[in-house]
């Protein structure tokens, strides 16, 4: 097994901060969506559902300027032809061929962090899903102040509709996130290289 | 101006030019009002000095053209709290009671006296054209032929005009011809049923009717310590009964007293979006009933107005009775289709400038005001599916002389398009319970379309979560033959 370097700490700050935030603002969700789910008291899960949603918005201006700044937006998410093809490849390595104990297809290095499969994940929830639920609960959090961009929108029923499909998305993206975050190495090498930077990998 | 002499009662008792000009100096020397009516008592007049000291001769006493109240607040600093959109708590660009009350609440807390307020009833009146008779009260506080425009002009950090109900600043008053249309005169109550002598009206006479109101109502804290006659909060020569006043006007009922309302709340999110859909007993009198209303609106700019019969009736047809054109079967409720339906023709009646408006209001009231909910704060009572106002939904349709309140079935605000509830807040209707699942079990041949229907947004949930559990069937399968094969 060699060890390599793959997430800077300033990333790996926010990923642990960032998964704080969306684990108290699903559950406060759930709440203000089932207030039958009693988590919190209702008035507190609405504000801190508000609260955390704004650290959020912080936090993703915080992923996004740090990686305009070291241009790694571009380096590590964006797609390529070929990942076409590494996408069904990592898709039937998780089906099937993981079970046989068949090479994983895809190593991760400094160079180029994450597979086809977690770019196409990880793009759609960084750059459509989180500025969705973002703006949609800016607009939440002030109905009255923003009625009118609500009305264009379709009223609070469309806004409310948006925001909550955007939530679920969330809720099904953490299940196999949590998930495949146990398909590494060896069951911990993933979360491990969150937590300390470096990457479990089967030696060449 | 010769002609105006001529028409005025100075001309019939013979006052010429030359009483009140000196013919040569016709600009320079001129007599007032006060050089020959010194004394000029106004007994029969109702607070003599108030109205005396806003008002010159000539607003009672001559034909007005133009007439308006301005009134100007200006403050020196630390204002920044106050802007248009914190005044104006329902943005449809009108200060009603409700928002006057909130708006001093909060200078008082803000600058404390470091504002002034001037009120100024200004008007045209012409001084060569003195009418016999002065105009009566009901020109003023009823008709309002005079005054009946109000404008507010703040100065101060922010500065904005906003136009002002001027019942606030002139106050209605009762008259016998709006008497006649009260419930209390329809119901036969003679004037000399309460006014039994000169003295004002107490709670002696309301008990000859409201025995069993009043019971529940002179034990509590309210009666005791705030409003302690009947009177103080219930206006009995108003038209409407208390029934028919929307959340806002009932909030403008409380507002006088409780004038800092929205700072007492700001604990509320979208604490002006509650009190728009709101009134005060919703939550501070929990054994009241309550119902959810809803009614046909249309928008003037910012301003939203219900709709009244007579808009209705030139939409339609003179004397058109509303109700079965809404309640097409006439089974006496709304179902989703119904209203869609109807609501679709009535837009499209008025070029697509029309809206369907809601509030939470009590409809049975228990007279208990005393509970602070400052402690329990329980959101859930009504953001959830269980809250007690979806047993009694009702649509308000105007018809000539009376609302008609027809009872709305099923799942109407989910099921009805979008465009139909645009501005209808979220509570639990919309959201997916287990009887809209158990439901798709137990469907009927034919029923799947209406039911996907009326399910609406719903669906966001039962797919949601269907999803959620089909990704964690795939997972644990995952898990299994990774635990078999042991990778």
């Amino acid at each position: 097994m060699k060890k390599v370097f793959l997430h800077p700490i300033p990333i790996r700050i926010w990923h642990w901060i960032n998964a704080g935030l969306i684990f108290f603002l699903i559950m406060s969700g759930i709440q203000l969506r089932f207030p039958a789910v009693s988590v919190f008291r209702y008035e507190q899960a609405a504000l801190l559902h508000k609260i955390f949603g704004f650290v959020l918005t912080g936090s993703f201006f915080y992923w996004i300027i740090y990686y305009l700044i070291t241009g790694g937006l571009a380096k590590h998410y964006m797609l390529h032809i070929r990942d076409a093809k590494g996408m069904v490849r990592m898709a039937f390595f998780y089906i099937f061929s993981m079970f046989k104990g068949a090479r994983r297809p895809f190593t991760p290095s400094a160079a180029e962090r994450f597979n086809p499969l977690q770019k196409v994940a990880y793009l759609s929830l960084m750059l459509i899903l989180m500025p969705v639920i973002i703006v949609t609960g800016i607009l939440f959090s002030d109905i009255s102040y923003f009625l009118n961009i609500i009305n264009f929108i379709g009223g609070v029923r469309t806004l409310d509709a948006i925001h909550v499909a955007t939530g679920y998305a969330f809720i099904l993206y953490i299940i196999v996130h949590l998930y495949t975050a146990t398909l590494g190495y060896r069951v911990i090498s993933h979360v491990r290289a969150m937590i300390t930077g470096y990457g479990e990998e089967p030696e060449e | 101006m010769v002609k105006i002499h001529n028409e005025g009662t100075h001309r019939k008792k013979n006052v010429g030019c030359k009483d009140c000009h000196n013919t040569h100096f016709i600009d320079k020397e001129k007599k007032g009002c006060g050089a020959c009516h010194l004394k000029t008592p106004h007994i029969s007049l109702p607070s003599p000095d108030r109205h005396l000291r806003a008002l010159n001769c000539l607003a009672c006493h001559s034909n007005i053209q133009e007439s308006s109240i301005k009134i100007v607040i200006s403050a020196k600093d630390r204002d920044r709290l106050i802007k248009k959109e914190v005044v104006d708590l329902d943005n449809n660009n009108t200060l009603d009671h409700g928002e006057w009350d909130h708006l001093n609440a909060l200078l008082k807390k803000s600058l404390k006296s470091n504002y002034r307020v001037t009120k100024e009833f200004s008007f045209q009146g012409n001084v060569h054209g003195i009418t016999a008779k002065p105009s009566s009260c009901k020109t003023c506080h009823i008709d309002r032929r005079l005054f009946g425009q109000a404008r507010l002009r703040y100065t101060g950090t922010a500065q904005f005009e906003i136009p002002a109900d001027p019942a606030i600043f002139i106050p209605e008053i009762p008259s016998i011809e709006s008497y006649k249309k009260t419930v209390h005169s329809r119901k036969g109550v003679q004037c000399f049923d309460c006014h039994l002598s000169q003295a004002s009206i107490n709670d002696a006479v309301c008990i000859q009717c409201h025995e069993g109101v009043y019971g529940t109502y002179k034990h509590t804290v309210h009666a005791r310590k705030g409003a302690t006659q009947c009177t103080d909060c219930h206006n009995p020569h108003r038209i409407e009964p208390y029934r028919e006043l929307n959340a806002k006007e009932r909030l403008a009922v409380c507002s006088r007293c409780h004038k800092d309302y929205v700072q007492k709340h700001n604990w509320l999110p979208n604490t002006k979006l509650h009190f728009s859909h709101l009134e005060c007993s919703t939550c501070h009198s929990p054994e009241s009933t309550k119902g959810m209303v809803f009614y046909l609106s249309t928008k003037k700019g910012d301003q939203e107005d219900i709709l009244s019969y007579e808009n209705l009736e030139s939409l339609f047809e003179k004397d058109a009775r509303i109700t079965p054109l809404l309640d097409k079967n006439g089974d006496g409720a709304i179902d989703s289709r119904e209203l869609a339906n109807f609501f679709t023709d009535v837009r499209k009646r008025l070029a697509g400038n029309a809206l369907i408006g809601s509030s939470i209001i009590v409809t049975s009231v228990y007279h208990d005001y005393s509970v602070k909910r400052q402690k329990e704060r329980i959101c859930a009572t009504c953001h959830s599916e269980k809250a007690p106002f979806y047993e009694s939904m009702f649509f308000i349709l105007p018809e000539k002389g009376f609302h008609m309140y027809i009872p709305v079935k099923d799942t109407i605000l989910s099921a009805t398009p979008v465009s139909v509830f645009i501005d209808i807040s979220l509570l639990g209707e919309q959201k997916a319970t287990w009887s809209d699942v158990k439901g798709f079990f137990f469907l009927k041949r034919g029923e799947l379309p209406r039911y996907a229907k009326e399910l609406g947004f719903k669906w966001i949930d039962i797919i949601g979560i269907g999803l959620s559990f089909v990704i964690l069937f795939f997972v644990f399968i995952h898990i299994a033959v990774r635990v078999l094969v042991r990778r």
